[in-house]
């Protein structure tokens, strides 16, 4: 029963076996491409896309818009990069775009205090990394942002500075009270863990 | 640059992070693509149409043909002081400058005999039309009366012979009877066929510089593709012509060419 599916999944995965003949048939609008490059990356996109907007509806609201701008604007991508870098530097000025909205919308900025309740349901699946993300998402959006993009993404304070409209001064203090507080969270999480430990050893 | 511990913690589980997008999520994407498809589409529908729209509106109230005729005959007046090649129209002039006694007598007259004669040949074809009554009558109202009394002396001398000659206070008294006669409605056939003559080539000329370029070249398209003989004059060059040219010239600079060439050899070989 699970075999077709995935047979099918298999043939058109093979289509495209190399990144230059995908990336041709996306400039030629063809479906097929475009529904592969959806498969291969749209999960690993999503998860960028939470990280910065801390909300999963809206994250794929943005994670969609993100690769309609890839789908539309392939023709703007240079050969000289990697593929995935070029959608994951859309999808990163998209949940910049979606933050710098918010902004300026304070009432939107209800249902991102809402996302900020950590998603239990998820937790079990991938405990260590729903923490991380648990612990970032507990950051002030600014912190958040500036951290996602330099300890994650690897853009330099300039680059961020410019994405964000902050200076650079701005960007690199912000870093600074982001792993402040990231360390304290680590360091009670692990206390934590380790008295969870402890009372469970106890309790034995 | 040293990475900070944090960073790497952060960096090493969460840059590859994977979350499922929900099911529903691809089917967005496709509809938003397929919609701006279908708004391109549309798009170049609306511009195929107005394309075609414009050019059947251009077709039909372009002044083709059948317009200009009628707005020749209303101008038939004022363009009788324009000059044209045809040899009516210098004969005309001839008269008007001349008084009626000279031009009787003088040696021109022959000549003019002859034009009317063909002209008279010529108008027996087309008969009692109604437009060339119309023409008639615009022309003679441009026309002053002594050049219609010359008109109608050329006529008798060249119906009568000698008589108009010998007699010029009669032909005068005759022409001016014949001019007052052509103004009337029922104008006799004789009398109207000569003056009709003198308009009928002109306006045949004048059809053809008033209809456009454009629609002349299009007739000319129409006969190619129905497969009958192009009138390349309609058209205003004829490319069998230009390549005969363009190849006899070219022989010709090869032949100096091979002159010069000729020449060149001979003086080395000295």
């Amino acid at each position: 029963m699970l075999l077709k599916p995935l047979l099918r999944m298999g043939r058109i995965l093979s289509l495209f076996s190399h990144e230059a003949q995908l990336v041709k048939a996306l400039r030629k609008q063809d479906p097929k491409a475009q529904r592969q490059v959806y498969e291969k990356y749209s999960s690993r996109m999503l998860g960028l896309c939470f990280r910065y907007v801390g909300d999963e509806m809206i994250a794929e609201d943005v994670m969609i818009e993100g690769f309609l701008k890839v789908f539309n604007k392939i023709e703007q991508f240079k050969e000289d990069g990697s593929f995935e870098g070029w959608i994951r530097r859309i999808m990163v000025n998209e949940a910049l775009g979606h933050l710098r909205k918010q902004k300026r919308n304070p009432e939107d900025a209800m249902t991102d205090e809402a996302a900020n309740i950590p998603d239990y349901a998820l937790a079990d699946q991938n405990l260590n990394a729903e923490e991380l993300l648990n612990l970032i998402g507990e950051l002030p959006i600014g912190y958040r942002t500036v951290f996602n993009l330099y300890a994650i993404e690897g853009y330099a304070h300039s680059e961020i500075a410019e994405l964000m409209g902050i200076t650079e001064s701005t960007s690199k203090s912000q870093l600074h009270r982001a792993r402040a507080l990231l360390q304290k969270m680590v360091s009670d999480w692990d206390s934590d863990l380790k008295k969870k430990v402890i009372y469970e050893k106890a309790s034995c | 640059m040293k990475k900070h511990p944090v960073d790497d913690l952060f960096k090493s589980k969460l840059s590859n992070w994977e979350k499922q997008p929900s099911s529903g999520a691809w089917a967005r994407i496709a509809k938003e693509q397929k919609t701006k498809d279908r708004k391109l589409g549309v798009w170049v529908w609306y511009a195929a149409a107005s394309i075609v729209v414009a050019t059947m509106a251009g077709y039909l109230l372009w002044p083709g043909a059948d317009d200009s005729q009628y707005l020749s005959m209303e101008k038939v007046s004022e363009i009788a002081d324009v000059p044209s090649p045809v040899s009516t129209d210098t004969t005309q002039k001839k008269v008007s400058v001349m008084p009626i006694e000279k031009a009787v007598e003088s040696m021109e007259v022959p000549a003019v005999r002859l034009v009317g004669k063909s002209e008279v040949k010529a108008e027996n074809k087309s008969d009692a039309n109604d437009k060339s009554n119309f023409y008639a009558q615009t022309e003679i109202k441009g026309i002053k009366e002594e050049e219609i009394a010359v008109l109608e002396i050329q006529k008798e001398d060249h119906t009568k012979d000698v008589k108009a000659v010998n007699t010029p206070e009669f032909s005068k008294e005759n022409g001016l009877q014949t001019a007052l006669a052509l103004r009337k409605p029922e104008v006799k056939e004789e009398n109207r066929t000569i003056v009709v003559n003198v308009k009928v080539p002109e306006n045949e000329f004048d059809d053809k510089s008033k209809t456009s370029k454009f629609t002349r070249v299009f007739r000319q398209l129409k006969n190619a593709r129905a497969g009958d003989p192009v009138d390349w004059q309609e058209i205003g060059f004829n490319p069998r012509d230009i390549v005969a040219k363009v190849d006899e010239r070219i022989r010709d600079k090869e032949e100096v060419i091979l002159e010069k060439y000729q020449n060149i050899k001979q003086r080395t070989k000295l």
